[in-house]
């Protein structure tokens, strides 16, 4: 299933986001970059479905409806039994219970009662549907939180608190689970939990679902990113495939600092910020 | 999921609940009117079981009306009297009072419940309005703050109906202004608190999972399924209600209410579904307890309420739970 905005604008206090032409495609994974205040988290949480889109549309498209859009030449054949649309109005308005089956969202900052332990924690995730057990230990496994189970929160980590609420979304899916969406989760990881949540992501995507994440850790992003959505005071500044825009001449006029290429760090060259100006980028 | 040191919880929990209840109905006061240890004779059996059945009722109501602020606002130092509630329910019953003082008895004829419930809600709606922080959510600090101010004026106004009454009016309404458990309850309040604190009892434990959940982020209980701004509406008018049976029944008492769940999380645990029983026991309890330890005092000047107690004991509790940031080091 793909999210769709079209012409979309999103209120968040004072700040505007938008308008927005973007879509988060199935089966692979968008990252989305800008600098401080570009309006990421915004973003992020109108794709949950936790703001309303002031104006303009913004709709969740099933997969064949996706295909359809690709090759309209199908679209009359199969209008008989046309797809449902949400529409982002739609996903903001559905019942939270509703909701929660068809997306995950693990916010910047995940907070919870500090005397919860892990498994109480990671638990919630199932509280508007049947528990799972054997899904709950699962996701507790693949973030390596399960020898801390029955720990209390407040006495984990700040990383490790991350890696709870990851396991929390984790443990949300159902087989209706289209999205995933992770606010900056890699800014308290350690790098082998950063990779190990890389490998995850990816592993999401292969399983069909859209996975949103922003992040300002580039190495992450060029290694796990599908496609960018650069932000940029609450527009678009650029977006397309990784390869396209993490490259140093899209990249410094938004953040306003030199980007160079990186070979042999990964499967693909990494675009990385300079750490000093008289750097001669690649 | 502790369940060996959840098990030894509800134990402790148990005998000191036991030993409330044994303690309030043995002792008692001589012909000296010293206290002793005594079983009771007919005629003080009856009050005894009055005194009992109030503090239980009461002492749960409270305890369960302080757990459900603390989970609605995700605020360890929340609880009905802390927030203005009790003294919100006091006032209104003071002025409905007043109204039947003037307009005739039958206006009272509801009881003291329905005036008591306006007053707490309408008490609880004025904390949060000032007790909100500039961004929106809630600043744990001058939530409580608001409340003080909140639960000193609505005193205040209380004390000024109280002094507008005829003069005969005044000792019955003093009295319970200063939180006394009645050794002979009124029957309508009584059935009303003893449905609330079973309602408030049983919901606990079935939506002790979506209670829980009410401890992430809005963000977060919103995308995991849970409808956050009904369960806040449900939280707000339950935790009201529960206060106001309670002061109904007893007067204003402090303390009861952000003791109990204090006592019933270092017992079982913070999950819902345990906490919430273990804290309608702790409440009572401690009501019951504090009812006993009121027959030590030397009685050459008369009974001394309860509510006097309850602030001595609950007051120092708070400012040791301020001491250790418990409002800061709740979330993390």
């Amino acid at each position: 299933m793909t999210l769709k905005f079209d012409q979309a604008i999103f209120h968040n206090g004072n700040f505007v986001l938008g308008p927005l032409d973007l879509q988060f495609r199935a089966a692979a994974v968008t990252v989305v970059i800008g600098p401080n205040g570009s309006g990421k988290s915004t973003l992020l949480r109108a794709a949950a479905g936790l703001l309303s889109a002031h104006s303009g549309g913004a709709r969740l498209q099933p997969r064949s409806a996706h295909a359809q859009l690709e090759h309209p030449q199908l679209e009359h054949s199969n209008s008989a039994r046309a797809p449902t649309l949400w529409s982002q109005q739609e996903l903001a308005r559905m019942a939270p219970a509703q909701r929660a089956r068809l997306l995950s969202f693990v916010p910047q900052r995940p907070e919870s009662v500090a005397g919860f332990s892990v498994r109480t924690s990671v638990e919630l995730g199932r509280v508007a549907m049947r528990a799972d057990a054997p899904r709950v230990q699962l996701a507790m496994q693949r973030t390596g939180i399960d020898a801390l189970a029955d720990e209390p929160v407040g006495h984990l980590s700040e990383g490790q608190r991350h890696r709870v609420a990851f396991a929390r979304a984790l443990a949300q899916r159902t087989a209706d689970t289209q999205l995933l969406i992770v606010d900056e989760p890699t800014s308290a990881l350690d790098p082998s939990w950063t990779r190990a949540l890389a490998n995850e992501l990816r592993h999401c995507a292969s399983e069909g679902l859209a996975v949103i994440v922003a992040t300002h850790d580039f190495a992450f992003a060029g290694a796990v990113a599908d496609d960018i959505v650069a932000l940029s005071q609450g527009t678009i500044a650029a977006t397309g495939h990784a390869c396209d825009i993490l490259v140093p001449h899209i990249l410094q006029p938004i953040f306003t600092i030199p980007f160079c290429m990186v070979e042999h760090l990964a499967a693909r060259p990494l675009c990385l910020p300079l750490w000093s100006d008289d750097t001669q980028p690649m | 999921m502790n369940t060996r040191r959840e098990k030894f919880g509800w134990v402790v929990l148990s005998l000191l609940f036991a030993a409330a209840i044994a303690c309030r109905f043995l002792v008692g006061r001589d012909g000296a009117g010293q206290w002793t240890f005594s079983l009771p004779t007919s005629d003080s059996l009856e009050w005894r079981m009055g005194a009992l059945l109030s503090g239980l009722l009461a002492g749960a109501a409270l305890s369960l009306s302080g757990i459900y602020l603390q989970t609605l606002l995700r605020n360890p130092l929340a609880s009905p009297f802390v927030l203005g509630l009790s003294a919100g329910s006091q006032a209104c019953v003071a002025a409905a009072y007043w109204i039947a003082a003037i307009g005739g008895p039958w206006l009272l004829m509801g009881g003291a419940i329905l005036p008591a419930t306006a007053g707490a809600l309408l008490a609880l709606a004025v904390t949060l309005y000032f007790g909100r922080a500039k961004g929106g959510g809630i600043d744990p600090i001058s939530l409580v703050l608001s409340g003080v101010i909140v639960g000193t004026v609505a005193a205040a106004l209380a004390s000024l109906i109280e002094w507008l009454l005829p003069l005969e009016m005044r000792p019955a309404l003093a009295g319970w202004a200063l939180g006394r458990v009645p050794e002979v309850p009124e029957l309508s309040v009584v059935i009303l608190t003893t449905i609330t604190v079973f309602a408030g009892i049983f919901i606990g434990f079935r939506k002790g999972a979506t209670l829980d959940a009410m401890g992430l982020s809005d963000d977060e209980s919103s995308s995991i399924g849970i409808h956050v701004p009904r369960v806040r509406m449900y939280l707000v008018l339950g935790s009201s209600v529960l206060a106001a049976v309670a002061t109904a029944l007893c007067g204003p008492l402090a303390f009861v209410g952000l003791i109990g769940p204090h006592m019933a999380r270092s017992c079982v645990g913070p999950r819902h579904r345990v906490s919430v029983l273990a804290a309608a026991i702790s409440g009572s309890t401690l009501l019951i307890a504090a009812d006993a330890v009121r027959h030590f005092a030397p009685a050459s000047t008369g009974r001394l309420p309860v509510g006097v107690i309850c602030a001595l004991a609950g007051g120092p509790f708070f400012l040791v739970l301020l001491r250790r940031g418990a409002a800061k080091a709740w979330m993390r």
